[in-house]
């Protein structure tokens, strides 16, 4: 499982690498040769999205959300744990209908296609909801450990 | 039900869940979820997750976000921060207090190159903090001036909290960048002279280094040319108006990935290694803004924000008075929320406050950077102080806190200031036309 997260990651991080590249690539296209580069815009939005859905669920495994640390931080081993298990039940109450709704957003896309190369939208959507399901489902895992006592390293590599 | 009655419960519920540990962004998006529901009915409110989170994330605009934040990940990668901090140590590092003002001229030159301030905190936590304890520096005092020192990181561009604060006023990015400038470069002076004054005073706390050979000292300098290559690409490319903020991001992120690349600094797996970590930071970051949103469409069907601007903008104490009543809110809310949930839950309200009172809206950009600084090294959530003590564990909080104090007096002095003459943070984007 971790490999595949680690997998997970490496590839969702790639497309910031390459929405930088796409932006670079257009501006350079744009005052050299007055061009653009096809669909650049539409591809560094989707890609912008999945990235960041699957950045989240991610993130909602490890627990290493932004969080507000002021009560924890004062209690001890066993209010730690109460505390995290109640946290990430919420926000599996919270994903469970994102990514239901994200899914019912999905088959509302229809034939809507990317502006210069008609790419099916739906087929990044269908990723971005993947990673939106991905995080409900982590979230069920996650809770699923703590309950059982244990701990999930944050920030493994 | 009573409108005033939900959004009075919808804040409840919100702080209750962020005292639970709730992710920010989700105890947003459950709060304003659930009081829009019940005040629109739970069809829309779940129509309002199955499009918001998706027209944010899709957001061109906000791809500023991950573009800066990979930029810095792959300068900081890169060990452009070393060099930032071995070039002021060359320099002044025989002086007392030296190691102290190579922190803070390190800190405002990756400030230049990161949006972050956290970022910078961290950063420099790794490569100052080490060297001033191991030269005998006071460790409270030293990671003090690195918890100030990473709050330059959001004032000197390019910033996250300027962009957040620009796309949700709608107010031009590339003034705002510029107008953090002057601010930025008054608190390096003002935190420098603290800092002379204190080796002054306290001469044992701040002991003096080796002198560097002028030879030495020019080579480290010479170290600096990809900081500036990169700051004078984003800046001059947008000051010149070729690119929006946006392409500046994405420039930026691939120049310093470029530079990185041909330095040898940057081989596979730092790569690898960066791009994950600005994924870490950026997911977390949009994460909020999507909380945000959804918390801010409950607001709005509340008219809490309509409600808190009247009875703002009517108060007896004056613009000014309204002003410093804000700033004090600022503080409290500092003091328990991260400086992100702060901007993204109070700028819908505050602003049109102050757009109503007369006052600029670049102007107010900076000022309202400058009480999310207090957040950042004030007790009880000071973030940069918790990063610090994260990687410096034998440092406790207090410690730490007890460090940044001379600095928070000194930003309260560069805050009158900023509040009393507009003009220092109004005239370098008054340049632009």
């Amino acid at each position: 499982m971790k490999r595949a997260l680690s997998l997970f990651e490496t590839v969702a991080a790639a497309f910031l690498l390459a929405i930088a590249l796409l932006t670079f690539g257009n501006v350079l296209l744009r005052e050299t040769l007055g061009r653009q580069v096809p669909d650049w815009f539409d591809l560094s939005k989707q890609l912008q999205a999945i990235a960041m859905f699957w950045g989240i669920a991610l993130a909602t495994w490890r627990g290493s959300h932004i969080c507000v640390d002021v009560l924890w931080e004062h209690c001890g081993r066993a209010g730690r744990q109460r505390i995290d298990l109640v946290a990430t039940a919420l926000t599996l109450a919270f994903l469970v209908p994102l990514a239901w709704m994200v899914w019912t957003k999905l088959g509302g896309t229809g034939t809507q296609t990317t502006s210069d190369l008609r790419l099916p939208l739906v087929w990044f959507y269908a990723v971005s909801a993947a990673g939106v399901t991905a995080a409900a489902v982590l979230a069920a895992a996650r809770l699923l450990v703590l309950g059982r006592g244990g701990t999930i390293i944050e920030q493994e590599d | 039900m009573d409108k005033n009655l939900v959004a009075a419960l919808g804040f409840a519920l919100m702080f209750v869940l962020l005292m639970l540990r709730v992710p920010i962004g989700i105890a947003m998006g459950i709060s304003g979820v659930l009081g829009f529901g019940l005040l629109s009915g739970f069809s829309p409110a779940l129509n309002l997750l199955a499009n918001v989170p998706l027209s944010v994330l899709t957001d061109y605009n906000l791809s500023v976000i991950p573009m800066f934040i990979l930029m810095g990940a792959f300068c900081s990668t890169a060990g452009m921060s070393r060099e930032l901090f071995d070039a002021g140590l060359a320099w002044v590092g025989h002086r007392r207090g030296g190691l102290a003002l190579a922190a803070i001229g390190a800190c405002a030159g990756f400030a230049a190159i990161n949006g972050s301030s956290v970022a910078t905190a961290a950063t420099m936590s790794q490569v100052a903090l080490p060297e001033m304890r191991k030269a005998g520096y006071d460790s409270g005092l030293s990671a003090g001036i690195i918890a100030a020192g990473g709050t330059l990181g959001i004032m000197i561009p390019p910033s996250v909290i300027f962009v957040l604060y620009g796309i949700m006023t709608e107010t031009d990015i590339t003034k705002l960048f510029f107008a953090g400038v002057v601010p930025g470069l008054l608190a390096v002076s003002f935190y420098s002279a603290l800092v002379a004054f204190i080796a002054h005073r306290h001469p044992d706390a701040f002991p003096a280094g080796r002198r560097y050979a002028w030879r030495e000292r020019f080579k480290a300098l010479s170290n600096l040319w990809p900081t500036l290559a990169l700051f004078l690409l984003v800046l001059g490319s947008m000051y010149l108006g070729w690119v929006t903020v946006t392409e500046a991001a994405g420039l930026g992120a691939t120049g310093a990935l470029a530079i990185g690349v041909l330095r040898g600094q940057l081989d596979r797996r730092a790569i690898k290694r960066a791009l994950i970590d600005s994924l870490r930071v950026s997911s977390a970051i949009m994460l909020i803004v999507v909380g945000a949103y959804l918390f801010g469409y409950f607001l709005t069907v509340t008219q809490f924000t309509q409600k808190a601007v009247d009875l703002l903008v009517h108060l007896p104490i004056g613009a000014y008075g309204v002003l410093a009543l804000v700033m004090l809110g600022y503080l409290v809310l500092g003091a328990v929320m991260d400086e992100l949930a702060m901007i993204l839950l109070t700028v819908p309200i505050v602003y049109p406050v102050m757009m109503t009172l007369g006052f600029d809206p670049v102007w107010f950009g900076v000022i309202i950077v400058m009480a999310v600084t207090f957040g950042m090294i004030c007790p009880l959530v000071g973030m940069n102080v918790f990063v610090i003590n994260s990687i410096a564990r034998d440092i406790s909080l207090t410690r730490i806190y007890k460090g940044t104090m001379p600095f928070i007096a000194v930003d309260l002095l560069r805050l009158v200031l900023l509040c009393a003459f507009p003009v220092i943070s109004l005239w370098l984007p008054g340049q632009l036309g």
